[in-house]
C-alpha cells in the first residue's frame, strides 16, 4: 500500500489556507463544479506525485476547523484533508542510545573552530536530556586537542590518531565513524556542514541505518520524548523545515557553520580521553589520496568569515575586485561575489555566494554593486546585518538590508575606506 | 565504459520569486526542471564520453511523471538513453529511502543494459551513499580518467585534494567543473523520440519497507516561512562624502568595525 491523501469536496471551502502551508506546491485551487446546495466556489486538489506527506496541509485545515468550532458549534466544513500514512514496523530499541556526540574536524594537523560552535549548541542539547557531551577527534598527531575539546564543554573525547586519518578520504572516515557509532551507540551526533562534514555524513547514516538533517540552523530537544528537532532552510532559505528522525538512532545532523556562537573555554575543566584503537586493514579502503595544493591566494574562506564585502554586476568590469578586496582588506573582510561575476570570470568560483555558491552566515554582509536576484539572496540572507550599496535605491537588496547607501561604489567605497582610516588613526 | 547521471528534478531556481507584499515564495508558475547542479554532472558524464572511447551515458532519475522532461533534457544535452523510477510508493522519500531506491535502479539499468556502471555522476545535493563504493564529493576537476580509474580534485575551503579512485565510483560534482552546453538540435530531436522506460517499486525489486516515506528515517515535522527581514535604515547625505562618514558612524554605533 503506497501512503494516500485525499480531500474530502463535501469538507472543502476552497479558501485556500492549504495552497500556502504545502512546502512542495502540490495543493492547487480550481473552481467548482455547480453543484445544489454548495455555496463554495473553489475546490483545492492535491497532486499526490509531488506530495511528501508531511501532514502541513491537515493540520491546518484542523486548526481552521478548531477555529471554527468556537463560534459554530459543530462545523461541516474544514477537516477536509485525508492523510492515510503507510506505517513501517522498525525495531531499534531507542533507549540503549545514550549522549550527544559532535564531530570534530581537523585539517593538515589543525583544529577547525567548527567544533566549538557544535559543543556550544550540543551542550544545551546534553543538559536537556541529561545525558553526556562526547567528541570525536579523527586525524594524525592531533592527540593534543582533546584536553582543549574538554575545555570547551565535552565530558568525553574519543581519539582517533592514525597516519590513516591525516588526509579526508570518504571511505576511510566513513568506516572509521560508522565502527564507532555502532560500538557506542551515541544518541544524538552532530557533524559540521562544512565540505569534510557534508561529504561523509549521508554516508555515514546510510551505513549506521539512520536519517540525517542536512545544514540545520537550528537544533532543540522534545522534551516530552527526547528526540531532535532539526530546523533547516529549504527553498534557498524562504521556508524553514523542521525535521524529525523518531524511530532511529543515532539522529544526525550536519549544522551550518556561523549558525551558532563559539563554546566558551574554562581552562583546567577536566574530562575523560578514550583513545580508539583503529585497524584500517579491517576496512576495504580503494581511494587513495594523491596530494594536497593549498590555495595561492592567501584568502579568507567565506563560509568561516565573520565579515564578507561582495561584488556583483554593478561593479561594471573585472577590476572592480580591486576595490572590492581593498575594503575588505580595510575591515579584515573575506571577499565575496554575486553568480554573474564568476560566470563572466571576474573571480573564482570559490568567492560566488548563492544558491549554486556557498552559502555564508555572517555578522556583517556588504553587498556592492549586487541587486539581490533571489538566488543571491538564499546564500546570505541569514546574515545578521546586511548593507547594501548600490545605484538604484529600488533594488531588492536595499529592501532587505539594514543599513542601505545610494551611490555610485567607485565613489563610496573609497571614501568609506578613508573614513575608516581616519576614524582608526583618531583612537 | 558506461557513465550514470543521477538526477534530481527541483521547483526551476530562476522562477522562484518572493512575494513583496508578504516575503513568502511565489508558487504560482514554478515549474520543475533539472537541479541546477545536476547539469555539470551530465556536462561531465557527456564530456568523459567524448574523450573515452566506446562509452555511454545513461541518465537515473526518481520522480513524478513531470521528472520525465528533465530526462528529456538530458538526452538532449547529449546522454543516450534514460531510465525513470516513478511509483507513488517513492514519494516522501528522504537521503535514504532515495539513495536505496537509486541503488536498485542502478541494479536494473545494469540487468537491462547488460552493462556495469563504471563511473555514477551526480550533482553537489544529490549524494548517493548505499552502494558500497569509493567516491568524492566537491569535484571541481577530472584530472585523469580511464578505464581502471580516476584522478579528480576535490575543492576544498583552503585549497584542493587530487584523489584517485578506482572504477567503478561515485562522484559527486560542483559548478565549477564545466559549462554546460546548450542542447543541440540533433540532440532535441533525439529526446523527443527517446523511449524512457518507466520502473515501479516491483520493477526493481525494492523492498517497500526500505522505500518512499515509509522506508525514510526522517519525516518534516512542519514547516513555516521565516520571519521576513525588514529593510532599515537608508544612509542620508547631501554628498558622497556625507554619506560615506554617516555609514562609519553608523557601523562603529554598532560595533562592526
Amino acid at each position: 500500500m503506497a501512503n494516500e491523501i485525499y480531500i474530502l469536496q463535501d469538507r472543502c471551502t476552497g479558501c485556500g489556507s492549504c495552497v500556502k502551508v504545502c512546502p512542495v506546491n502540490c495543493i492547487s485551487m480550481s473552481d467548482r463544479p455547480k453543484q445544489e446546495g454548495v455555496r463554495w466556489k473553489k475546490l483545492a486538489t492535491i497532486d499526490v506525485n509531488k506530495c511528501v506527506f508531511c501532514n502541513a496541509c491537515v493540520e491546518d485545515c484542523d486548526k481552521l476547523f478548531e477555529k471554527t468550532k468556537v463560534k459554530v458549534p459543530n462545523p461541516d466544513f474544514f477537516h477536509a484533508i485525508v492523510m492515510k500514512k503507510e506505517e513501517v514496523k522498525v525495531q531499534i530499541d531507542t533507549a540503549s542510545y545514550k549522549g550527544v556526540w559532535c564531530f570534530a574536524e581537523q585539517r593538515h594537523g589543525r583544529l577547525m573552530p567548527t567544533i566549538f560552535e557544535l559543543l556550544h549548541v550540543a551542550k544545551k542539547l546534553s543538559s536537556d536530556l541529561n545525558e553526556d557531551l562526547s567528541a570525536v577527534l579523527m586525524g594524525h598527531q592531533v592527540s593534543q586537542y582533546a584536553q582543549d575539546i574538554l575545555e570547551h564543554g565535552a565530558d568525553k573525547v574519543y581519539v582517533l590518531d592514525h597516519p590513516i586519518f591525516e588526509h579526508f578520504l570518504d571511505e576511510v572516515y566513513t568506516c572509521a565513524l560508522t565502527d564507532l557509532i555502532k560500538r557506542e551507540k551515541p544518541n544524538k551526533l552532530l557533524m559540521p556542514a562544512s565540505i569534510i562534514g557534508r561529504s561523509f555524513a549521508s554516508r555515514v547514516a546510510i551505513a549506521a541505518q539512520t536519517g540525517i538533517t542536512a545544514d540545520a540552523t537550528e537544533l532543540s530537544i522534545n522534551q516530552k520524548n527526547g528526540t531532535l528537532h532539526a530546523t533547516r532552510p529549504s527553498f534557498g532559505g524562504n521556508l524553514m523545515a523542521t525535521i524529525l528522525c523518531e524511530k532511529h538512532r543515532p539522529e544526525m545532523a550536519t549544522v551550518r557553520p556561523m549558525s551558532f556562537p563559539r563554546a566558551a573555554r574554562q581552562p583546567g575543566r577536566k574530562g575523560e580521553i578514550v583513545r580508539v584503537t583503529v585497524d584500517p586493514s579491517q576496512w576495504n579502503i580503494r581511494s587513495k589520496f594523491v596530494k594536497y595544493e593549498a590555495e595561492k591566494n592567501e584568502t579568507i574562506d567565506i563560509t568561516a568569515a565573520e565579515k564578507i564585502v561582495s561584488g556583483g554586476r554593478g561593479l561594471g568590469k573585472p577590476e572592480g575586485f580591486k576595490i572590492i578586496e581593498e575594503f575588505a582588506q580595510t575591515i579584515g573582510a573575506a571577499v565575496g561575489a554575486s553568480r554573474p561575476t564568476v560566470d563572466a570570470g571576474w573571480i573564482p568560483y570559490k568567492h560566488q555566494v548563492g544558491l549554486t555558491g556557498r552559502t555564508v552566515r555572517p555578522k556583517l554582509y556588504i553587498a556592492c554593486g549586487i541587486s539581490g536576484q533571489i538566488q543571491h539572496l538564499a546564500g546570505m540572507s541569514s546574515a545578521e546585518v546586511v548593507i547594501a550599496i548600490n545605484k538604484d535605491p529600488e533594488c531588492p537588496m536595499f529592501k532587505l538590508a539594514t543599513l542601505s547607501v545610494e551611490g555610485d561604489l567607485y565613489e563610496l567605497i573609497p571614501l568609506i575606506i578613508q573614513e575608516i582610516k581616519r576614524v582608526r588613526d583618531h583612537k | 565504459m558506461h557513465i550514470l547521471a543521477c538526477i534530481k528534478q527541483t521547483p526551476a531556481t530562476s522562477n522562484v520569486q518572493i512575494d513583496p507584499k508578504t516575503g513568502t515564495l511565489k508558487r504560482e508558475g514554478m515549474a520543475a526542471a533539472i537541479n541546477p547542479f545536476d547539469e555539470y554532472a551530465i556536462e561531465e558524464a557527456v564530456r568523459i564520453k567524448e574523450k573515452v572511447p566506446n562509452t555511454v551515458v545513461s541518465v537515473l532519475t526518481m520522480g513524478p511523471p513531470q521528472a520525465e522532461e528533465s530526462l528529456r533534457d538530458a538526452i538532449s544535452r547529449g546522454c543516450d538513453q534514460a531510465f525513470h523510477l516513478c511509483d507513488r510508493a517513492f514519494a516522501g522519500a528522504d537521503t535514504y529511502a532515495t539513495s536505496y531506491a537509486l541503488q536498485m535502479g542502478i541494479r536494473k539499468i545494469e540487468t537491462v543494459t547488460q552493462k556495469k556502471v563504471d563511473l555514477i555522476l551526480c550533482g553537489k545535493q544529490t549524494n548517493d551513499g548505499e552502494l558500497d563504493i569509493p567516491n568524492a564529493a566537491y569535484v571541481k576537476k577530472v584530472e585523469e580518467i580511464n578505464e581502471t580509474m580516476i584522478r579528480v580534485w576535490r575543492m576544498m575551503e583552503d585549497g584542493a585534494d587530487l584523489i584517485e579512485l578506482p572504477l567503478p565510483a561515485l562522484i559527486a560534482v560542483v559548478k565549477e567543473i564545466n559549462e554546460p552546453r546548450v542542447p543541440s538540435l540533433r540532440g532535441k530531436m533525439a529526446a523527443k523520440k527517446a523511449v524512457i522506460p518507466r520502473w515501479t517499486a516491483q520493477d526493481i525489486e525494492a523492498d517497500k519497507t526500505k522505500i518512499g516515506l515509509g522506508g525514510s528515517p526522517t519525516i518534516v515535522a512542519s514547516s513555516f516561512n521565516p520571519p521576513p527581514r525588514i529593510g532599515g535604515v537608508k544612509i542620508g547625505g547631501a554628498t558622497a562624502e556625507e554619506k560615506a562618514k554617516n555609514l562609519v558612524a553608523k557601523l562603529l554605533e554598532m560595533k562592526l568595525i
